[in-house]
Formats: C-alpha cells, structure tokens, sequence
C-alpha cells in the first residue's frame, strides 16, 4: 500500500483510517445523486424529441362538400405554420374505433346521420414546442368554433417532475461534494494536531512545509482511491440493478437507460472527487502548517 | 565505511565561521531563563565537546543551535544567516546542513532503522539509489546490516542511538549536534562513533558533543565548552579539560 511509506504514521489515527470509509460512502451517494441527475435529463431529452400531436376537431357540418372545403382550407394553413411537420386526417375507421364506446360498432348506414367532427392530426417536428394559442387562433379564422387539443400523456407533468429530479440530483450531488471537502479538511486537521512531533521532526530535519503536506495530500489521494473505488462499484451496480432489474419481472422502475455519455459523466465523478479531496488536504495541511509555527 | 571517495561534506576546512550566538538568552514559557549571556562562534572543521552538570542547560543550547527553539534574547547567525531574519523555507535549508543527535533519540516508531536514516535524504531530495547505497553502507558500518528493517521498538537502546547517530550523519552535515550520542552505546562501539565523528571533523563537519563521559574527554581529546547553569565558561583547551 502506498501509504506504508508516508513518513507520517496517518493511517494509524482513527480519524485518518475512517477516512477511506467516509470517502467511500460520500463518492456513492455523490454518484447515485449524479446518476438521478443524468437520467432526468435523459428523459428530458427524450420527452422533447418525441414529437407533439395536436388534435383539431372541426364541429359537423350538414353540408359535406362545405365540410371538406373548411378542412382543406384549414389543412393547408396549418401546414403553412413553421414547425409544423404534417398534418392528416383521422381515417373514418379509426373515428368508428374512438366512438365504438359510446355508440357500439355503428352500422354504415346509421354512421351519416351521427354529427360526427372531423378530426386533424397535427404533428409538429421533434422538439418543437406547440404554440397552442397561434395555432387555435389560425384555425378559428376559419372555422370559428373548433376544438384544439393536444393528445398524449400529460406531458408537462412529467416534464416538470424530470426537470425537479435533475436540479434535485445535481443539487444532491454538488453538497455531497461540498460535504467531502470540508470533511477531509477536518481530518487532515485533526491528524496535523495530533502529528505535531512528528511534524516538529520533519521539520527540523529540514522539510519544507511542502513536503509535509505532501505527505497529508499522498495519505488523503490514497485514501481517495481506495474508498472512492469502492463507493463508485457500489454506485454502479446501483445504478445497474435499479435500470435493468425490474425488467425481468417486466415492469420498470426507472422509465430510462443511462446513455454510454452518461456512464462516462458518472466515472468522472469519482475522478473529481478524488482531484478535490487531494487539493482540500494539501489547502488544510498547507494553512494548517502555517499556523502551527 | 569510505567517507572521502569525492562526497565533500557540506561546508569547508578554511575555518569559515558556521555559527555565532551573541548575546544569546533562552526560557521556556515564562520561567527563568536557563541560558544566559551565551556568546559563542562554531567555526567549520572544529570539534568541540559540551559539558556541564546535569540540568546545566547543555541540551538547551544545542536546540537553539539546531533551530529548535528560538533565543529569548540575542542573536544567531548560521551560515552567515542571521536566523530571525531567515524565511520558512529557508529556515528549512538551513536545517538541512546540521545533523542533530537527540538525546531522546526520536526515531520514527512506524518507520525501520532504514527508512528511519534514510529520512534526511528523502527530505533533501535525494534520488533513491543514492539512499539506498548511502543507508546501508552507513548502517552496515554502524554493525546494524542486520537491523536494517527493525523498527525502533525492537532495537535495544544501544542499536536506537546508532541509528539516531545515523540519521545525523548520513548527509554529511556542515554542523553536527550530538547530545550525549554514546550514552547507551556498549564500548566497542564507541569507538566506532568517534571514529565516525573524527572522520566527519576531518571532512571539515563542526561538531559539537555533549556529554557526561570523563573517558571520552580523556581518550579523544578536543576543547571543552563549559555549561554551569546556563552560563558558558571560556572553553578550556583539551589537554586541561581532561585532566580535570
Ligand atoms: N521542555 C522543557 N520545558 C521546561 N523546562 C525545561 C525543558 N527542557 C529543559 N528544561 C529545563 O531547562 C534546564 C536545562 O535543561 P537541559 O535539558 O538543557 O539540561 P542538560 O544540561 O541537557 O541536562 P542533562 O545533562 O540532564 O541532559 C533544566 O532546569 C530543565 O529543567
Ligand atoms: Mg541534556
């Protein structure tokens, strides 16, 4: 173990052999907050490419031919629309599918005397956002009273609940960070006090103050790397079990994967937590020594 | 153990001055001062003994010397520095050119004989080759070859203050401190430590070495630096010192 030959006895402190364990425990819960953070913005991401329908309902009209000509005009303004992929008609069979709870399978004949709206799938480009008033205000130029709405899952609930989950994993992820800082200062601190006579020793024979730190920043990165490794495994088998577990009973309890960028993001967070535990212990042990003289 | 083969000890032979104390006063916390009025000059290549009654302040006076404590009253020059003056990192420059031999030896309890004398090197740099031919060349004089890996704790006395003296003397100071570095060495030995110490004399080290020992006053004969409760009294030439 790299730590055997610190000229400082550091792992024989309470405090210093802990360390690792703390270490460990904060970069798994750092990495569990990283990966909530990550999956929010992966469903995000997703909710904002599928693209949106809007529906528009044109109330019946006793005339056909006046019917098809509100739906052509209708149509063709709204195609004129920017963002607007393509819009169709609901198909008569797939209006009968809609209506089949109400009315039963509606026989051909009785069908024409039902005043059934006409219906106008509108599908906007992937990541376009409707703009719900233009567009009910284009339509109802036309054909006064139409009904627009937008079909699908209640999609802004769901928006809104990704959006909260990834400030709130972020936000989880950044104190625990914070909380690894100051919490390698402490220690860093308390084991400079406790090593004062080895430190006076070091010092007379000649060390300069950074040599000692080094010492504190060489215990602290080991500390880092042993723990740090452990608590990001544990993370990620986490983070496994939660996104592909479920699926063997067929339900899922995490509704997305994390994309090959977002494992490379969570490696990185145990990389990051280690580079600030070494610059927290080398900042303590440097302001530390300081004061000692 | 070779200690010319072309490793010049730190400092020279021309009688260039090491250390001065003018004036020199020493308390700790607030109780009465325990050195007093000290005015001394170490010059390179000189050897001199430091004796005085128990509790006479002789290991007081070696911590100013090696900066351990700083003086109450009066002035220390090292290597032409004046010490108050100096900043930190050279402050630790400067220790890197004197050896100190503790009287409580302080090794490093989690450290073998080997890492124990190898310390001052690593401090100073030294590339690990170097250490490692250094340590166990000078441990391996010193009859600790097979010790090499014992920690302190499972030395005897004696072999803790050879190691002490090792890690004194590995890098060839320009001023070595001894504080009564024979006290628990077995005779044979001894010995070797004078020879060890007179070879670094030679080299043009300036030693200074406290002791209790009328026999090593008598047999290696060196002026005589005199302590009485905290006051210096004119060194007495060598001959004198023993025959007292
Ligand atoms: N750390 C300390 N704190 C307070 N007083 C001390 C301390 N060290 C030594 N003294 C006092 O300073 C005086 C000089 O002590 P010092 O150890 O320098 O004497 P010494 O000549 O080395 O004695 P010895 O021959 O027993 O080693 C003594 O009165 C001692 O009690
Ligand atoms: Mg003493």
């Amino acid at each position: 173990m790299a730590t055997a030959e610190l000229d400082l006895p550091l792992d024989d402190t309470p405090a210093s052999r802990f360390l690792a364990w703390l270490i460990g425990g904060l970069v798994f819960l750092a990495v569990l907050a990283c990966a909530v953070a990550l999956l929010a913005q992966g469903a995000l991401d997703r909710l904002s490419e599928r693209p949106r329908i809007v529906t528009v309902a044109l109330p019946a009209v006793d005339d056909p031919a006046v019917g098809e000509a509100e739906l052509a005009r209708v149509r063709a303004a709204l195609e004129d629309m920017s963002g607007v992929a393509w819009t169709a008609v609901v198909s008569e069979e797939e209006l009968d599918k809609l209506i089949e709870p109400w009315f039963g399978v509606v026989a051909p004949e009785a069908r024409a005397e039902l005043p059934l709206p006409r219906l106008l799938d509108v599908r906007f480009q992937p990541g376009v956002v409707p703009d719900l008033t233009a567009l009910a205000r284009k339509v109802r130029a036309i054909v006064p009273n139409a009904l627009i709405d937008e079909t699908g899952p209640a999609r802004g609930a769901l928006e809104e609940a990704a959006q909260r989950l990834r400030w709130l994993g972020g936000g989880a992820g950044l104190l625990v960070l914070a909380v690894l800082v100051v919490v390698v200062v402490v220690v860093t601190r308390a084991s400079l006090d406790l090593h004062d006579e080895t430190v006076d020793l070091l010092r007379l024979l000649g060390a300069p103050d950074r040599y000692v730190a080094r010492q504190f920043e060489l215990h602290a990165m080991a500390s880092a790397l042993r723990g740090g490794s452990v608590g990001f495994a544990a993370a990620l088998a986490t983070v496994v079990g939660l996104v592909h577990l479920p699926t063997l009973w067929g339900l899922r309890l995490v509704p997305v994967v994390p994309r090959p960028l977002d494992w490379i993001l969570l490696a990185m967070v145990p990389v990051l937590a280690a580079l600030l535990i070494t610059l927290a212990a080398r900042f303590a042990a440097v302001h530390g020594l300081a004061r000692l003289r | 153990m070779s200690t010319g083969s072309g490793m010049a000890v730190d400092g020279d032979r021309s009688g260039a001055t090491i250390l001065q104390l003018h004036g020199v006063g020493m308390r700790y916390g607030s109780a009465d001062e325990v050195l007093r009025d000290i005015d001394l000059t170490i010059n390179a290549g000189t050897f001199h003994y430091l004796v005085g009654p128990s509790g006479a302040g002789k290991t007081s006076l070696l911590r100013l010397m090696s900066l351990s404590v700083a003086p109450s009253r009066g002035r220390i020059v090292l290597f032409g520095r004046d010490v108050a003056m100096v900043e930190r990192d050279e402050l630790g420059r400067l220790r890197r050119r004197i050896g100190v031999v503790f009287q409580d030896f302080r090794l490093l309890e989690h450290l073998s004989a080997f890492d124990n004398v190898a310390l001052p090197l690593r401090i100073g740099g030294a590339d690990e080759e170097q250490i490692s031919s250094y340590v166990s060349q000078m441990l391996a004089w010193l009859g600790l070859a097979e010790r090499m890996e014992a920690k302190p704790a499972e030395l005897s006395m004696g072999q803790r203050q050879l190691v002490t003296v090792a890690r004194a003397v590995v890098t060839r100071p320009a001023l070595l401190l001894a504080d009564e570095p024979t006290s628990n060495v077995e005779p044979a030995r001894v010995e070797r430590l004078m020879f060890l110490f007179g070879e670094l004399h030679k080299l043009g080290t300036a030693v200074v070495l406290a002791t209790h020992s009328r026999e090593l006053l008598r047999r290696w004969a060196f002026p005589v630096l005199h302590l009485d409760r905290g006051r210096l009294i004119r060194p007495v030439p060598a001959g004198r010192a023993a025959a007292e």
